[in-house]
């Protein structure tokens, strides 16, 4: 016998997990969309170099392409793919581009772990600009989105990796990558043991072991200020500046946290990072940033910024389908030979607009009940040898028709 | 739309925070109680009950296995969380660790059945103090060629470390306790766990080769918590690190 379960980290969805992703994916790029954003299409897979930008080699999911030989992956990340398919347009569709995506990525994790393999995700890139208030108008969308799926608590935590590599610019290579690593984890205390025996100027190690503290309000900038003695780092402060003004004409300084010691994606983030938290959600609801150096691998260096809603996530937080799980209207109970006026029935409802279904299953009266109450379908209608009785299983409210003529003729209040 | 959604998270609400049940309890709770987060004695916080939320502590505790910790705080179900470096290493999970909290020492190490470095006619008493086992003998156990069983509840942290010594023929098998039976029973001739006296191990006819990580336990946090609750997990992690401190100086 088969498994009744999919590959560990992968799972399925059922009727009201589908409408619930969906209906939060339509609300996200519909609200995209007002700001301007289209949705495109990127294939399931690629090259596994395209891949390879943004995703670690062990995590993907390869294919080898038995034609050309050539390594393929599945998509782990849909950001790489619209840096490719943005750097095709360059020589012929002018800047800026706003393209809005939907569906899954696969990331080939330990199942030990227990986390999924499999998310979906919608999101958006900006390709072009590079302002600071371009960051801030990708934060303030991804703010909006969420209030108007009517989420109330949530925060977006940014941060900005070029604060931390101006800060360590003249280190060493190797040390510099140690030093990543506590950070990464904002383990201090590993972290002041390593600086002790490191060569480093006495001054930079100090500023470097504030570096895990350094979140909160937006007083840490004050603090953040006093560490930055390079361009680098008092660039990025700027930027960071100029996002939460930005933000704040928008009235949404409510929201923002900050965290300068925030480094994720040191190497793929060239500038402003973001992730969005809720209280008892463990995982970011979404996340991106500034990639700067991505779309140049594909040729003509270009800008480029985005972020990616994780929807299974968002999920976990609250059901978001419009009416909860849908309604359908009509069963149609027919044990007579009269298949006839069975099918006239359901063309005629169906034609209206009504979800109608029929009894294949050939249930009897009490198990048809059992299955539309299952299946919250509302009515059924009952073909009779002389009649047809139609009745709400709710309400108990029952109506007899004596023939179809009759009963198409009175559908209005039904 | 009908969300259910915690409308008062701004409000000040008490920090959720994982203790490991077992070997590091004690200490944690010590050090949660002279940190001025809990108030009751020991015995209030050990009954089947797993959580316990008292009026009077700053704070409320899930009591859970050593190896869950990581678990419950990544998901955030916890906020924050007291984990030996052992779990984390086996276990690697997208969380902060900023504190080392100096309790709860011990280390990973790897160990071997006496009589497969000594032979059979070994004339070593089972009482007598590990040897020194230098690198002429690890070599010569570790490179034979001859397929190496390695018997642990550390799958992550064993093949890590084989695989860095490159080491083939490495044959893995997960166990969830109890360890040190396997090489006695003829399962496999090593051994990699945790040791803190040894005295397990002697007891076993078990000698250890060499230190893989020396443990500690750490203060880890939830991303998500760290973020939304700024201002009560740095006073958390201020207020412990004061008390490491302490500690250091007695």
């Amino acid at each position: 016998m088969f498994s009744s379960q999919p590959p560990a980290g992968t799972r399925d969805f059922l009727i009201a997990e589908t409408e619930n992703i969906d209906s939060v994916a339509n609300t996200l790029l519909e609200e995209f969309s007002r700001w301007g954003y289209g949705k495109v299409i990127t294939p399931s897979i690629d090259f596994l170099d395209v891949f390879l930008l943004s995703s670690k080699a062990s995590e993907l999911f390869k294919i080898a392409d038995i034609s050309t030989g050539e390594m393929l992956s599945l998509r782990s990340d849909f950001t790489p793919q619209i840096a490719r398919l943005s750097s095709a347009l360059k020589n012929s569709v002018a800047l800026p581009y706003k393209f809005s995506y939907f569906g899954p990525v696969l990331r080939n994790l330990d199942p030990v772990l227990g986390r999924p393999r499999e998310i979906w995700q919608a999101g958006v890139e900006s390709v072009g600009p590079e302002s600071p208030e371009s960051d801030a108008e990708l934060i303030i969308m991804g703010i909006e989105s969420l209030k108007r799926l009517g989420v109330k608590d949530f925060s977006v935590d940014i941060g900005n990796v070029e604060f931390f590599k101006g800060i360590v610019s003249e280190i060493e290579h190797a040390v510099r990558e140690k030093i990543e690593e506590f950070i990464l984890r904002k383990d201090s205390s590993g972290l002041n043991v390593f600086l002790e025996g490191a060569s480093i100027p006495l001054k930079k190690k100090e500023v470097i072991s504030e570096l895990p503290f350094i979140f909160g309000e937006k007083s840490v900038i004050k603090k953040a200020w006093k560490m930055a003695s390079d361009e680098k780092s008092q660039e990025a402060l700027e930027t960071l500046e100029r996002i939460l003004s930005y933000i704040k004409h928008y009235k949404l300084e409510k929201y923002i946290t900050i965290d300068l010691g925030e480094i994720r994606g040191l190497n793929y983030y060239t500038g402003t990072i973001f992730e969005c938290f809720a209280p008892h959600v463990g995982y970011e609801i979404f996340g991106g940033g500034r990639y700067n150096n991505l779309i140049g691998r594909f040729g003509e260096s270009c800008a480029g910024a985005g972020f990616a809603v994780n929807l299974d996530t968002l999920c976990r937080y609250g059901d978001f389908s419009q009416n909860g799980f849908k309604k359908r209207d009509f069963l149609v109970f027919n044990k007579t030979a009269d298949k006839k006026s069975e099918v006239e029935i359901i063309v005629f409802l169906r034609k209206k607009g009504y979800a109608v279904e029929t009894n294949f299953m050939n249930y009897g009266y009490l198990d048809i009940i059992k299955y539309m109450k299952e299946n919250r379908i509302k009515k059924i209608i009952n073909i009779a040898e002389d009649h047809i009785l139609l009745s709400d299983i709710n309400s108990g409210k029952e109506r007899k028709y004596k023939n179809i003529a009759e009963f198409k003729k009175n559908t209005e209040n039904i | 739309m009908k969300i259910s959604q915690n409308k008062k998270y701004h409000k000040p609400k008490k920090l959720k925070i994982a203790v490991p049940k077992g070997r590091v309890l004690k200490d944690a709770l010590r050090f949660l109680r002279e940190s001025g987060y809990i108030k009751h004695p020991d015995a209030d916080y050990d009954s089947r009950k797993l959580i316990f939320d008292y009026e009077d502590d700053a704070v409320s505790l899930l009591i859970v296995k050593p190896l869950d910790v990581p678990t419950f705080v990544e998901y955030g179900a916890a906020d924050a969380g007291i984990a030996g470096k052992d779990v984390l290493l086996e276990k690697p999970r997208n969380i902060y660790e900023p504190l080392d909290l100096g309790i709860g020492k011990c280390k990973v190490v790897v160990a071997a059945r006496k009589t497969l470095i000594f032979g059979k006619d070994n004339n070593l008493k089972s009482d007598e103090r590990f040897p020194k086992i230098d690198d002429d003998i690890k070599n010569k156990i570790y490179y034979s060629g001859v397929n190496i069983g390695v018997a642990t509840k550390y799958v992550r942290i064993a093949r890590d470390f084989f695989n860095k010594k490159g080491v083939s023929n490495v044959q893995i098998i997960k166990l969830y306790g109890n360890v040190e039976l396997a090489p006695i029973s003829g399962l496999c001739n090593f051994i990699v766990d945790l040791v803190s006296t040894g005295e397990t191990l002697r007891q076993n006819n078990l000698i250890p080769i060499e230190d893989i990580v020396h443990v500690t336990s750490r203060l880890i946090v939830n991303r998500a918590s760290l973020k939304i609750n700024s201002a009560d997990i740095a006073a958390l992690i201020e207020d412990l690190k004061e008390r490491v401190n302490k500690n250091e100086v007695i």
